[in-house]
C-alpha cells in the first residue's frame, strides 16, 4: 500500500473519530462527560495539525487546549460539584431550529469549498513549519514579521489578566467606608466574617 | 515616530498600574489625573506626528488612521473624566462595588491601545489581535461592579456573545487567507475575486463587525450589557467601541474590497435600514435610560453605515464627521445621566421629572446634545446626518434616505420624550438643587458646545473632508 493510501485512510479515520466526539460533546447531558469528548475533539485537532507537516502547532494545540483549558473546565466541573449536574433537555422546537441552523450552515460552506478554487493559498510558500521559523517570524521586524501582533498579543495576556482578577476579587464588605470603592489597603488584611462550612476561612489572604 | 501615540498609552497604562501599588488609598486620586495627563500626551504626540508606518509597512498611520485615533483618545479622556467621580467616591448615591482605580484606568487604556493598533494594521493577523485587545478587557469592565447581579449578567453576557462574534470573524478572515494566500490586507485586495467563497467570508466577517457596531439583528447582546454595565463603561461602549466596530469596516470594506464595496451596496442599504428602524422603534418603549440609549446608540450606527454607500469617496468624511459629532453629544448625554445617577441613583426615564426646574443649564445641555443625536438643526449631529443621508441619495438609494428620515422623525419623538420628563413634568417634591463636580460640569459644557461648534463652524468638516477626500482613491488606484 502507499503512503498516500495509509494517509487518506488515516485522515478519514482522525475525520470520523473527532465527528463523533464532537456530536458527543454537545449532545451529552453530563457536564463531565461533555468535557472530556471535547478533550477527544482537540487532540484529534492535533492530529490533523501532525497530518499537515505542522508538528509545532499540534504540541501547542495539545498543550494549551488539552493540558489547559480542558482541565481549566474539569476543575470547574468538579470545584462547582456540578458533575451530577444534567443540562436540561432542550424543547423540541429549539432543537429542531439548532438542527436547521447548523445543517443550513454546513450545506452553505460545504457547497463553497467543493466550488471555490483555493488556489493562491496552494500555490503559496508553504508555511513555517518549525518551531524556530516561527519563533523568527514572530519577532521579524520586516515587511514579513509579526512583532506587532506579537507585542499587541502581550499587552492583551496582561490587560485580561489585570481584568480578570479585578473582576473576580472579592468585593468590599458593606463595614467599610462608601468612599473607598473597595480598593481600601485595609482590605488586604481584612478576614470575612466566620462561618460554619466556609471553606476558604481567612487562608486566601495568607 | 509614528507609533508614539500608543506607546504612551501603554506606558501611561504600565504606570498608573504599578502607581497603585505604591499609593494610599487617599492618593490613589491621583491616578484619574494621571491618566488623562497621559491621554492628553499621546493626543498632542498624535497631531504632531506625521503619517508614515513602521516595520516594512506592517504598522501605517494615514490620515483616516489619525482621525480614528483622534476619535478614540477624545472617547477615552472623556469616559475616564465621567469615571473618576464614581470611582473616586465623590457621590451622594454610591454605586455598589466599584473601585479598584488603578486596573480600572489600566484595563481601559489597553482597550484604547488595542482601538490604535488596529487601525494601523495592514494585515489580518495584526488586525485581529487588536480587535480582541479593543473587545476582551471591556468583558471585564462590563461585570466591574463587583457583587451585583447584573453587572456580572452583563459581563457574562458580553464574553459569551463577543467570543462568538470573533470565531465567525476568525472564519471568515480564514477564508480571505485561504483565497488569497496571504495576510497582507494589500494582498489581498489585490488577490481577491468576487466567488462564493469571498462572499462565505464576507458574511462571516460581517457578522463578527455587526457585533461590534451593533448592527441588527446581531445586537441582541446590546441592550441587556447596557443595562447591567456601570455607566461610564457604557459611554465607553456606545462611543468608542463602536468606532472600533467601524475601523474594522473601514480595513475590511475599503482596504480589502475596495473596488468591490460599490457592490455592496444594497447588503449595506439593507443592513442600514434595519438596524436604524429597529433601534428606533425598540427605543421608544424604554423606561430604564440605560436601554434607551442602547437602542438610541444601535439606530445611530445604523446611520453611519450609509456612508459606505456612496459612488465616490465622499462617505469617508461623512462618517468620520459623523463620529466625532456622535462622541460629543452621546458623551455630554452621558455625562449628564451620570451626573443625575450620582447625585440620586436615578436611572428611569420618568425620574429624570423636573431636572429643568433644580438644574437647569445641566438640563439644557442634555436637551441640546439630545437633540444633536436626533438630528436637529443648526447642532451637529443635523449636519452629519446632512452628509450620511446625501451620499446614500447620490449613489441611488432613494428608499433609504426616506426610511432614514422616517426614522429621524420617530427619534426625535422618543428623545423628546426625555426633554418632556425634564422640562413639563412637575418636579419631586422635595427636590432642590443638585450639586455637581466640577469635572462633570466641565465635560458636559465642554462636550455641548462642541456638539453646538462642529455644527455651526464649517472648517471642522473641511479640514477632515480636504485630508480624507483622496483616501479611498490613493486605496483602489
Amino acid at each position: 500500500m502507499s503512503e498516500g493510501a495509509v494517509e487518506t485512510i488515516l485522515f478519514y479515520a482522525i475525520a470520523a473519530m473527532s465527528l463523533f466526539f464532537a456530536i458527543a460533546t454537545v449532545t451529552a447531558r453530563r457536564l463531565l462527560r461533555a468535557a472530556v469528548a471535547l478533550m477527544f475533539v482537540l487532540v484529534l485537532s492535533a492530529g490533523f495539525y501532525v497530518m499537515l507537516a505542522a508538528e509545532f502547532l499540534a504540541g501547542v494545540q495539545v498543550l494549551v487546549y488539552v493540558g489547559g483549558i480542558v482541565v481549566v473546565i474539569v476543575f470547574v466541573i468538579m470545584l462547582t460539584s456540578s458533575v451530577d449536574l444534567l443540562e436540561e433537555r432542550p424543547p423540541l422546537l429549539r432543537k429542531a431550529l439548532g438542527a436547521l441552523a447548523a445543517i443550513g450552515f454546513f450545506g452553505t460552506t460545504a457547497a463553497v469549498y467543493l466550488t471555490t478554487d483555493f488556489g493562491a493559498a496552494a500555490d503559496a510558500a508553504p508555511p513555517a513549519e518549525s518551531a524556530r521559523a516561527i519563533g523568527a517570524a514572530l519577532l521579524d521586524y520586516g515587511p514579513h514579521g509579526y512583532v506587532v501582533p506579537f507585542e499587541v498579543i502581550s499587552l492583551l495576556l496582561l490587560a485580561a489578566l489585570v481584568g480578570g482578577i479585578a473582576v473576580a476579587r472579592r468585593s468590599p464588605p458593606p463595614s467599610q467606608p462608601l468612599t473607598s470603592g473597595g480598593d481600601l489597603p485595609g482590605e488586604v488584611s481584612f478576614t470575612p466574617p466566620k462561618r460554619q462550612n466556609d471553606p476558604e476561612g481567612g487562608a486566601s489572604h495568607a | 515616530m509614528c507609533m508614539l501615540p500608543e506607546l504612551i498609552v501603554v506606558a501611561t497604562a504600565l504606570t498608573v498600574l504599578v502607581a497603585d501599588l505604591f499609593l494610599s488609598e487617599r492618593r490613589r486620586v491621583v491616578l484619574a489625573l494621571l491618566t488623562l495627563v497621559g491621554l492628553a500626551a499621546a493626543l498632542a504626540a498624535l497631531l504632531a506626528a506625521p503619517a508614515g508606518s513602521l516595520f516594512g509597512g506592517r504598522f501605517s498611520v494615514d490620515e483616516v488612521a489619525i482621525w480614528f485615533k483622534v476619535v478614540f483618545l477624545l472617547a477615552s479622556f472623556l469616559t475616564v473624566c465621567l469615571s473618576l467621580d464614581q470611582l473616586d467616591g465623590r457621590v451622594k448615591v454610591r454605586v455598589r462595588g466599584i473601585g479598584l482605580r488603578g486596573e480600572y484606568y489600566a484595563v481601559l487604556l489597553s482597550t484604547l491601545v488595542g482601538a490604535m493598533f488596529l487601525v494601523s494594521a495592514r494585515d489580518l493577523v495584526t488586525l485581529y489581535v487588536s480587535l480582541e485587545l479593543a473587545t476582551i478587557p471591556l468583558f471585564a469592565l462590563a461585570a466591574w461592579k463587583r457583587s451585583d447581579a447584573g453587572s456580572q449578567e452583563a459581563g457574562l453576557k458580553y464574553v459569551v456573545m463577543g467570543a462568538l462574534a470573533s470565531a465567525f470573524l476568525l472564519y471568515g478572515f480564514s477564508l480571505l487567507f485561504g483565497l488569497a494566500g496571504s495576510t497582507d490586507l494589500a494582498a489581498i485586495a489585490a488577490a481577491v475575486r468576487p466567488s462564493p467563497a469571498l462572499f462565505l467570508a464576507l458574511a462571516l466577517v460581517t457578522t463578527g463587525i455587526g457585533f461590534k457596531l451593533t448592527l441588527v439583528p446581531f445586537h441582541m447582546w446590546a441592550g441587556d450589557v447596557y443595562e447591567g454595565a456601570p455607566l461610564p463603561v457604557i459611554a465607553y461602549l456606545s462611543v468608542a467601541s463602536k468606532a472600533v466596530g467601524l475601523a474594522v469596516m473601514f480595513q475590511i470594506f475599503y482596504r480589502v474590497l475596495g473596488h468591490m464595496v460599490k457592490d455592496l451596496g444594497p447588503l449595506l442599504a439593507f443592513l442600514a435600514a434595519a438596524t436604524m428602524t429597529l433601534g428606533n422603534t425598540v427605543a421608544i418603549v424604554q423606561r430604564s435610560i440605560k436601554r434607551f440609549m442602547a437602542f438610541s446608540a444601535i439606530s445611530q450606527a445604523g446611520y453611519i453605515v450609509m456612508g459606505f454607500l456612496g459612488p465616490d469617496a465622499g462617505g469617508v468624511p461623512a462618517m468620520l464627521f459623523y463620529m466625532l459629532a456622535y462622541v460629543a453629544a452621546n458623551m455630554a448625554v452621558f455625562g449628564v445621566i451620570i451626573f443625575y445617577a450620582n447625585a440620586t441613583g436615578r436611572e428611569r426615564i420618568e425620574e429624570y421629572r423636573g431636572l429643568a426646574r433644580t438644574n437647569p443649564l445641566l438640563a439644557l445641555a442634555m436637551m441640546l446634545a439630545l437633540f444633536s443625536l436626533a438630528g436637529i438643526p443648526p447642532l451637529s449631529g443635523f449636519v452629519g446626518k446632512f452628509f450620511l443621508f446625501s451620499i446614500a441619495s447620490k449613489a441611488g438609494f432613494h428608499w433609504l434616505v426616506a426610511v432614514a428620515a422616517v426614522n429621524s422623525t420617530i427619534s426625535l419623538y422618543y428623545y423628546l420624550r426625555i426633554v418632556r420628563q425634564m422640562y413639563i413634568e412637575p418636579v419631586y417634591p422635595e427636590a432642590a438643587r443638585l450639586p455637581v463636580t466640577p469635572t462633570l460640569a466641565a465635560t458636559v459644557a465642554v462636550t455641548t458646545v462642541a456638539s453646538l461648534v462642529l455644527g455651526l463652524v464649517p472648517v471642522f468638516y473641511e479640514v477632515i473632508h480636504n485630508q480624507t477626500i483622496e483616501w479611498l482613491a490613493k486605496l483602489v488606484g
